[in-house]
């Protein structure tokens, strides 16, 4: 009976295919659903905002961010301060930036209001109005990060690393949501790039944070690195036709400048750190012995252990779009070296520094970064409560242990001194990232770090465009925050 | 075999009578003044309910009552949603189900007596081949695809007759062989039509027919390595028409990247992704969305509309609803102990299945679109006409199925030389249409 058998085959294979259909479809939806409603092409969002009165956003201590008045129009807080350092994280009303006002529009225009809910509307004169949100952000503090920025552009995020509540996610320059109208029409100013969330898709050269996510690969592929010691004698010579390492006699003159034909790799300002552990090499920054472990590694394990941690990858998150950074595998030794302290063709967002932050922080685990605390109507009561969610573990809880150590000693006896905070116990790393070759710009200054306490649960990651070295520019900024985060009981 | 379990049709009954009610008060609502046409028209859409199901009850007492059920729930779907989005199709597509309800009717005449199917094939073949030809001269264009012919002003679509047509004649040739090498004349029949609608552009129509054709082959014959043979061949000729035709290649990037090309050829299916993500789990509700926003919201990509208005959670009860029809389907062909009913059921829930698939699969941007409709939902006469031929189809199988069983068991009880010879049709006793043993080389 073949005719029979292969009828079954075909039913079971049609049973398959719709199979396919209905978990592609949901799958899809739960994963880019959020997106899509968010597009700024989706119109429907730009229909809803004509027939809804759009909910207020507020802070997570009731700070109204923007709010409608009884004609629709939208309102933005009165303080200069608070509007400019929440405008990333509130976004505007036009659908040009990805704020909370375009990824919460499903609860601001009342998208998910249920039937019940909409008939009260239809029989009322009064017009719908969409459910309030509530933000995991703290405006003052938001305010207060952003004022340590100074005139410089940058980003600043804290992230409590238990829950995945983003304290402060603040970048400069910000457009002002209250002048979006302006800037569209194009009569008021708008600076270079102030609608891009430098904090969620700042794509940037990590510099020596990315030490960090060199030394996982050495713990990950080389069996007993914490134990080994390295010799730090000074730059490391590159044969510059070749990319192969030589020896730096050859290389330097008598007068100490560089011969033609070869490259150094030098450490910051030149300095020699003798005999050193990779503990000490992460809390002193050691370009050398970086350079030689990511020589030791290889371009393959370098890359591996960088896409393990996310780099390269793709973030979907609910209601939150962030980027990822990047990496090229690197081609010569010299490439392999540069790479393996952050330069290179290394590329790093805030956000992902902030996340391999927490996950060392959190036992290796990467909580899922929320903007929303939850939506609540218009009388306050909660509609829909975000949960906290476990986005990936990315460290095995030995990987942490080793790294949040040495982050320790970063702060308390190596480049991060200056990101110490009274009565806390801060870890942290530095990153003093070059971005110019000719020197023209000064480098981008770098802190990440953490609170190692758990009842202060806070990762925290600072850049300083063009600010100078992360020692002396982006830890104050993070010692500063921090400070404030917790006398404000955070 | 043969019997169907009858119990809950009715229950099925009233759950389609209800949809069908509380869809048109809701939409008669929809409006700043009430809608009485609405209600009307929700008369005439229950009374072609009813009309189809006593209709079938009266003709074919052992026809899969489920099965018309489940189909006229798919109707209905398709004429809510018509009326909501344009009152005046939705008529016309209540005008197109009635004629549909007639070629239903049709096809059990026909298929009545199987063996007249048999001899009506190659006929059938000629004039498909034919048909599909002429169009390359007088055919029209409309949405891409030179498959419209006009007679007498009225506009239809060969190539969805050809579908129908395309079944019942593989079903033919396959009941008689199932070597390979004799398989010939139906392969090039239905290499020639899938050719001819590449030709037409009509590539999901193309694609349709050659996994139909594959899916059939396969069935018939058992031979998995042919088949996969037969499917490697069209992968590489859909390569090969990657390679050669740039709509071809366009398809291809909308599909990988749609957002890429927003403002041209991924409109369409960028509007239809956020169309299901604004709808969410349950809807906006009926009348509540934004269909017209995406190109083709009444046929091809009604599944959007579907979605954005009644939910994603509806859309999944649709594919079950597609599932159930191709499970009942494919079940009439594993009880018919006639080869070539048996073919034409299962060919019939194939194209079904694969149809769904396909038009479905597209909206959702799990494979690329191919414009092809929606089985019973979408508008157009000529698609829901030829659907409602495949129902006929699937009706009439399992009628046969049970008229074959009551015979036996009235042969049981009277012994066989009864003179009970209301059922003599040759095709139901020949031998050469019984299953092929194992042993055929």
């Amino acid at each position: 009976m073949k005719t029979r058998r292969s009828i079954k085959t075909m039913l079971v294979v049609f049973v398959l295919m719709f199979a396919l259909l209905a978990a592609y479809l949901i799958y899809v939806i739960d994963a880019y659903g959020a997106y899509w409603f968010s597009s700024p092409y989706n119109t429907r969002v730009e229909k809803q905002k004509k027939a809804v009165i759009a909910g207020d956003i507020t802070d997570r201590n009731s700070i109204v961010l923007a709010s409608s008045d009884d004609d629709g129009e939208r309102m933005y807080n009165a303080d200069d301060a608070i509007r400019l350092s929440t405008a990333h994280a509130v976004g505007d009303n036009f659908g040009q930036t990805l704020g909370a006002q375009a990824l919460l529009s499903k609860y601001l225009l009342g998208f998910e209001q249920n039937a019940g809910d909409r008939l009260s509307y239809l029989f009322s004169d009064e017009k719908r109005h969409g459910s309030n949100a509530v933000l995991t952000i703290d405006a003052a503090l938001c305010a207060y990060a952003q004022e340590q920025l100074g005139e410089n552009d940058g980003a600043v995020i804290v992230m409590n690393y238990k829950t995945g509540e983003l304290l402060v996610m603040t970048a400069s320059p910000a457009f002002d949501p209250k002048l979006m109208r302006g800037y569209l029409d194009g009569e008021t100013e708008l600076a270079d790039g102030a609608m891009v969330n430098r904090a969620t898709m700042g794509r940037y050269t990590p510099g020596s944070t990315f030490k960090l996510v060199t030394a996982v690969a050495a713990l990950r592929y080389i069996p007993g690195i914490e134990n080994r010691k390295f010799a730090c004698d000074g730059p490391l010579a590159f044969d510059a036709k070749t990319g192969r390492l030589a020896a730096l006699a050859d290389a330097i003159d008598g007068d100490g400048s560089v011969k033609e034909g070869y490259a150094l790799l030098r450490d910051f300002e030149d300095e020699i750190h003798g005999e050193i552990t990779l503990s000490d090499a992460i809390a002193h920054s050691c370009n050398h012995t970086f350079a030689l472990i990511a020589l030791e590694l290889g371009a393959d394990k370098l890359t591996k252990a960088a896409s393990e941690l996310g780099i390269g990858g793709e973030y979907i998150f609910d209601e939150l779009v962030a980027y990822c950074g990047s990496m090229e595998k690197p081609v010569t030794d010299y490439e392999l070296a540069w790479s393996g302290v952050g330069q290179h063709k290394d590329i790093i967002t805030p956000i992902q520094l902030c996340l391999i932050t927490s996950a060392i922080a959190n036992d290796g685990v990467v909580m899922q970064p929320k903007l929303c605390l939850k939506v609540v109507d218009r009388n306050g009561k909660e509609i829909k409560g975000i949960e906290s969610e476990e986005y990936k573990t990315i460290l095995k809880g030995n990987e942490a242990d080793f790294m949040k150590e040495a982050m320790r000693k970063t702060v308390s006896e190596g480049t991060g001194k200056n990101a110490a905070v009274s009565g806390a116990v801060i870890c942290g790393k530095t990153g003093t990232a070059e971005v110019s070759s000719s020197g023209r710009f000064k480098p981008h200054a770098w802190f990440t770090g953490f609170v190692a306490d758990e009842a202060h649960p806070y990762a925290i990651t600072v850049i300083v465009e063009n600010g100078g070295g992360g020692g002396k520019v982006a830890a104050p900024v993070a010692s500063a925050v921090i400070e404030k985060a917790l006398s404000l009981g955070y | 075999m043969g019997s169907f379990k009858r119990i809950g049709v009715a229950r099925v009954l009233a759950a389609v009578l209800l949809f069908a009610f509380a869809a048109f008060v809701l939409l008669s609502f929809s409006k700043e003044a009430f809608d009485a046409k609405a209600l009307l028209f929700m008369a005439l859409v229950m009374l072609l309910i009813l009309v189809q199901h006593m209709l079938l009850a009266w003709l074919l007492p052992h026809g899969d009552r489920l099965m018309a059920m489940l189909v006229s729930f798919l109707m209905t779907v398709g004429l809510v949603i018509q009326y909501r989005l344009n009152s005046s199709n939705a008529l016309n597509q209540l005008v197109f189900s009635c004629i549909g309800i007639v070629a239903m009717l049709i096809m059990l005449v026909l298929m009545k007596k199987p063996v007249v199917m048999l001899y009506l094939r190659i006929p059938a073949a000629i004039a498909s081949v034919g048909i599909l030809l002429a169009l390359l001269f007088i055919g029209k264009e409309y949405g891409g695809a030179v498959n419209w012919i006009s007679i007498a002003g009225i506009m239809f679509q060969p190539s969805e007759f050809v579908k129908v047509a395309m079944i019942l004649i593989l079903a033919g040739s396959m009941s008689e062989k199932t070597e390979v090498k004799k398989l010939i004349m139906p392969t090039l029949f239905a290499v020639t039509v899938a050719a001819l609608l590449v030709i037409q552009r009509d590539l999901g129509a193309a694609m349709l027919m050659a996994m139909v054709y594959l899916t059939m082959f396969y069935a018939s014959t058992g031979k998995l390595g042919t088949t996969l043979l037969g499917a490697a061949a069209c992968g590489a000729g859909a390569t090969a028409s990657y390679f050669i035709f740039g709509h071809v290649r366009r398809r291809v990037a909308v599909w990988q990247d749609p957002w890429a090309t927003y403002s041209t050829s991924g409109f369409q299916i960028a509007q239809g992704l956020m169309a299901i993500a604004s709808g969410g789990l349950w809807g906006m509700g009926l009348g509540e969305g934004s269909p017209k926003l995406i190109p083709a919201y009444q046929t091809d990509y009604i599944f959007a509309v579907i979605c954005e208005e009644f939910g994603i959670v509806f859309g999944i009860g649709i594919m079950a609803i597609y599932l159930l029809i191709v499970i009942r389907g494919c079940m009439t062909a594993l009880n018919s102990n006639n080869r070539f009913v048996s073919l034409c059921a299962f060919g019939a829930s194939a194209l079904i299945a694969v149809q769904a698939f396909i038009i479905i699969g597209g909206v959702i941007k799990l494979i690329p679109l191919t414009g092809i409709t929606m089985p019973y939902v979408s508008y157009g006469g000529s698609s829901l006409i030829a659907c409602m031929m495949l129902h006929g189809v699937l009706q009439s199988a399992a009628d046969y199925n049970g008229r074959m069983l009551e015979r036996e068991l009235y042969d049981e009880q009277y012994g066989a030389d009864n003179g009970y010879d209301e059922y003599d049709d040759e095709a139901g006793d020949d031998g050469a249409y019984e299953y092929s043993g194992e042993g055929e080389a």
